[in-house]
C-alpha cells in the first residue's frame, strides 16, 4: 500500500524573509516591522506550509486568525506553488492565488484583483476551501462561507499567507481545534453528491439470462450474497432460516449439498464462540482430523484463545458478583446447534475447569504457557503473540485492566473465523466468502483510486459503510415486537 | 498519470488488504461483516433469519428489529396476494401511515384490484367485483381537480386487464407486467421502505452501498488501469440460490 502523503500542517521556515518569524509549533506567524533608520522599505513576505495539499485528500481546509493588523495593513489568505517567491502578497505571482483583507477582493496570479467578499480585520477568522476533485476553492470568513474563488488550480499547492510589516497570523490546520465552519457538512454534502453518481450506475449491472427484471435481479444478487456469507461462515441455522424466509416470498432456494460439513462447521463455530475451545478442538479432530497439524498458525490461535478463557474463567470466578456468568459458561458449554446429528465429544473446558480449585488453574494456564511455548516459541511471529497474550498474566484483576479487551468474548469471532477458513480451505473451497471478496475489491478500488485521483476518497467503505453500522443505535430487547 | 496492474499484482493487493501488518487502514473482521448481514436482515425485515443470526453470532440487535415481525407479517400477505390482511397489518402498526402517504396506499388498492381481475380472469363471477371495488374505492381517491393525476391512468390501464382476453395480454408488456409476479414483490419492498422510513430508520441497507462502490470504483478504474474486475454475478462464483422454475 503507499503510504499516505503529509498533509499540510505548520508553516515553514525555509526561504522566508529576515523580518518573518514562525512560532515553534509551526501555525503561528508574523512579520516584525523594520527598524525606523534601516533603509528597507516596508515590504510584504509570504510564508508557505511545509507540505503541499496531496491531490488525492478530495477536500483540504484549514483557517487563519488575524491576530493582529495596522490599519493599513493587508493580510491576504490563498495558495501558491513550490517556487512561487516569498516576497510578494498572495495572489500577485504566478503560481499564486490569494484573497486579500483590505479590499477583500481575490487575485489569480497577477497583480489586479476582483470583487469577491468582505474586507477583514484583527480578530477575524479566514478559511479556505480547496476542492481537489473538482480542482476548485472557496474562503470562509467566521464560519460563513463564500461563493467559488477559484478554479482550474493547479495540483500540490501549498497553503500560504501574505504579510505586511507588524502583522500576525495563527493558522489551524484541523489537527484537534475545531473549526468555525462546518467543513464536515461540505464534506458529507461532497459525499451525497458522489453517491448520487454511484446510485445512477446501479442500472448498470448485467442483465440475467432469464426473463426476471434486472431490479429483482440485483435483489437476488444481494440475497445469494447473503446467503452464501451465512453458509460458509458456518452459521447454519440462520442460513436455513434465510432460505426458508426467501422461500416465503416467491423465490426457489437451493440448499447447500454438503450439508453434513456445514453443520460439522455450525457446531465448531458454536463452541468456539462459547469460549469451549477444548470442545472446538476434539470436534476439529473428530471431523477434520489433520486439519490443525496442516494449519499450525490457526492451532497456535485457538491455543491461545483457551489459554486466555482459562483467566477469563478465573477472573470470573474471582470476583463473587460474576461467579454466576462463569458457571453458566460452563453450563452452556456450547453444545447447542443441531442436536441428535452423529458423533459429538465430551471434552468441555468449563466442566474441567469447573471441577478445579483457583490455585490449580492457575498452575493448569501456567503450565498450558509453557506448552504452547514449547510448541511454537521457535517462531518469532508466533512469539510475539505468546509475550502479548501472556502478559494477561501480570495483572491481578485483568478484567479491569488495559489487557481486559483481550479477554472480550468478541474476540472469539477471529479464531472461529479463522478456523473456518482453514475447513473450508480443506475443503477445495474459497477460503473467504463471496461478501468479503466483494467488500476487499471495493476497498482496494477506492484505495487504487485514491492514489490516482481525489474521488477515491470520497468514497470509503470503512467511514461510510461499516463505521455507521457500527455506531448504530441498538434497540432494547423489550422493545422489540411478538 | 500511467497505471497498470496485473492479476498477480491484484490478487497480492487484495491480500494485503485485510491485513493489520500491511494495511494501515483499519482492516474488517468478520464482526464488521457480521453487522452488515444484520443491517441487512433486519432492514429488509427477514424477521425469523434476523433473530436466529443474531442469536448464532451473538450479536446486539439493532434498531431495524423493530416492528420487524410485524413487517415480515405484511410482507408474507403481500407476497401471497392477501392485500386485505396486509392493510390490516400495516394500519395496526402504523395507523396513521397510509393516510399520510396516499400513493402508498394506492399502490396497495390497485394491487388488490389486480389480484381480484386475476381471479375474474379464472371465474366469471368475481369480474362484478372487481368492477365495484374500481368504482367504489380506487375511482373516489383520484383527485377531481386533476383527473390528468397519475392515479387516474394507473386505473385506467389496470381495468383494461379485464377487457382483453388472457393469450392476448402476453402481447402487452405493460399490461402483462401488472400481472407478473414480481409486482407484488416490489410492492412489499415499497411497504417495507416506506414502514421503516416512516419509524426513522435508514430505510437502505449498507450492503447496498458497498455494491455500488464497487461498481462506480469498477468504472472508474476501467480509464486508469487496463484491468477488468471480476463481476460479483458472474465472476465470484456467488451460488446462484433461485434457480429459474
Amino acid at each position: 500500500m503507499p503510504s499516505a502523503p503529509s498533509l499540510p500542517h505548520r508553516w515553514s521556515t525555509n526561504d522566508i524573509a529576515t523580518l518573518v518569524s514562525v512560532s515553534a509549533d509551526g501555525l503561528e506567524a508574523k512579520l516584525g516591522i523594520p527598524p525606523p533608520n534601516s533603509k528597507n522599505e516596508l515590504e510584504p513576505a509570504a510564508i508557505r506550509t511545509t507540505d503541499p495539499i496531496p491531490p488525492q485528500c478530495g477536500v483540504f481546509y484549514f483557517e487563519i486568525t488575524v491576530v493582529a493588523k495596522p490599519p493599513d495593513g493587508c493580510v491576504s489568505l490563498g495558495l501558491s506553488g513550490s517556487k512561487t517567491p516569498l516576497s510578494r502578497l498572495a495572489g500577485c505571482d504566478t503560481d499564486s492565488w490569494g484573497y486579500h483583507g483590505d479590499d477583500g477582493h481575490i487575485y489569480v496570479c497577477q497583480g489586479s484583483g476582483k470583487a469577491y467578499g468582505p474586507s477583514f480585520q484583527t480578530g477575524d477568522t479566514i478559511g479556505l476551501c480547496v476542492n481537489t476533485q473538482s480542482r476548485s476553492a472557496f474562503y470562509t470568513k467566521n464560519g460563513l462561507a463564500f461563493s467559488t474563488a477559484f478554479k482550474d488550480l493547479k495540483d500540490k499547492l501549498y497553503p500560504t499567507v501574505g504579510l505586511k510589516p507588524g502583522e500576525h497570523i495563527a493558522a489551524n490546520f484541523g489537527f484537534g481545534k475545531p473549526f468555525l465552519y462546518d467543513i464536515n457538512a461540505y464534506v458529507q454534502n461532497c459525499k451525497t453528491i458522489l453517491y448520487k453518481q454511484m446510485a445512477s450506475l446501479e442500472r448498470s449491472f448485467k442483465p440475467p439470462s432469464s426473463g426476471i427484471t434486472p431490479e429483482v435481479f440485483s435483489n437476488a444478487m444481494v440475497e445469494s450474497l447473503v446467503y452464501s456469507y451465512l453458509v460458509h461462515e458456518g452459521y447454519g441455522d440462520s442460513a436455513h432460516e434465510f432460505a426458508k424466509e426467501l422461500k416465503v416470498i416467491g423465490a426457489h432456494t437451493e440448499e447447500e449439498t454438503d450439508n453434513a460439513h456445514n453443520h460439522h462447521r455450525q457446531k465448531i463455530r458454536a463452541a468456539v464462540l462459547s469460549g469451549n475451545i477444548d470442545r472446538a478442538i476434539s470436534l476439529t479432530n473428530l471431523f477434520y482430523p489433520n486439519l490443525l497439524t496442516q494449519n499450525p498458525n490457526v492451532k497456535l490461535q485457538l491455543e491461545l484463545r483457551r489459554f486466555i478463557e482459562i483467566i477469563r474463567f478465573l477472573a470470573l470466578r474471582g470476583s463473587d458478583t460474576s461467579s454466576a456468568d462463569a458457571n453458566s459458561a460452563a453450563a452452556n458449554g456450547g453444545s447447542s446447534g443441531i442436536n441428535g446429528n452423529g458423533k459429538d465429544v465430551e471434552e468441555d473446558l468449563f466442566k474441567t475447569l469447573s471441577a478445579m480449585g483457583n490455585d490449580e488453574i492457575l498452575l493448569h494456564a501456567i503450565e498450558y504457557g509453557r506448552e504452547i511455548e514449547a510448541e511454537f516459541g521457535q517462531d518469532s511471529q508466533a512469539r510475539s503473540h505468546l509475550e502479548q497474550t501472556f502478559a494477561i498474566m501480570t495483572y491481578q484483576d485483568p478484567l479491569n485492566s488495559v489487557l481486559a479487551p483481550m479477554l472480550d468474548p468478541a474476540g472469539r469471532a477471529e479464531v472461529a473465523e479463522e478456523l473456518n477458513s482453514s475447513i473450508m480451505m480443506s475443503l477445495g473451497k474459497s477460503k473467504v466468502s463471496p461478501l468479503k471478496t466483494v467488500v476487499q475489491i471495493a476497498k482496494l478500488a477506492s484505495l487504487l483510486l485514491a492514489s490516482a485521483g481525489p474521488s477515491g476518497f470520497l468514497a470509503n467503505i470503512d467511514s461510510d459503510v461499516f463505521a455507521p453500522i457500527c455506531s448504530e443505535q441498538y434497540e432494547e430487547e423489550d422493545r422489540e415486537e411478538h | 498519470m500511467a497505471f497498470n496492474i496485473d492479476n498477480e499484482e491484484f490478487a497480492r493487493k487484495l491480500n494485503e488488504i485485510d491485513d493489520p501488518i500491511t494495511n494501515y487502514q483499519s482492516s474488517n473482521t468478520n464482526s464488521d461483516l457480521n453487522n452488515l448481514i444484520i443491517n441487512y436482515l433486519a432492514t429488509e425485515g427477514y424477521a425469523s433469519t434476523a433473530a436466529k443470526f443474531a442469536e448464532e453470532a451473538q450479536l446486539k440487535t439493532p434498531v431495524a428489529f423493530k416492528s420487524i415481525k410485524a413487517r415480515f407479517s405484511i410482507r408474507d400477505c403481500i407476497l401471497s396476494g392477501n392485500i386485505v390482511g396486509a392493510i390490516e397489518r400495516i394500519t395496526d402498526l402504523e395507523p396513521e401511515l397510509l393516510e399520510k402517504q396516499p400513493s402508498l396506499h394506492f399502490t396497495l388498492l390497485r394491487l388488490q384490484l389486480i389480484e381480484l381481475i386475476k381471479k375474474a380472469n379464472e371465474d366469471d363471477k368475481y369480474l362484478k367485483q372487481a368492477l365495484d371495488f374500481a368504482s367504489e374505492v380506487l375511482a373516489p381517491r383520484i383527485p377531481e381537480d386533476n383527473p390528468s393525476n397519475s392515479f387516474l391512468q394507473s386505473l385506467e390501464y389496470t381495468i383494461s386487464l379485464l377487457c382483453f382476453p388472457k393469450d392476448t395480454l402476453e402481447s402487452i408488456p405493460e399490461l402483462k407486467k401488472l400481472l407478473h409476479p414480481s409486482l407484488r414483490l416490489e410492492v412489499a419492498s415499497q411497504v417495507n421502505k416506506a414502514i421503516i422510513e416512516y419509524q426513522g430508520i435508514n430505510p437502505r441497507s449498507k450492503i447496498w452501498d458497498i455494491i455500488e462502490i464497487y461498481h462506480w470504483s469498477q468504472q472508474e478504474l476501467k480509464d486508469l488501469f487496463e484491468f477488468e474486475f471480476p463481476d460479483i454475478g458472474a465472476d465470484l462464483a456467488v451460488p446462484n440460490i433461485l434457480s429459474s422454475s
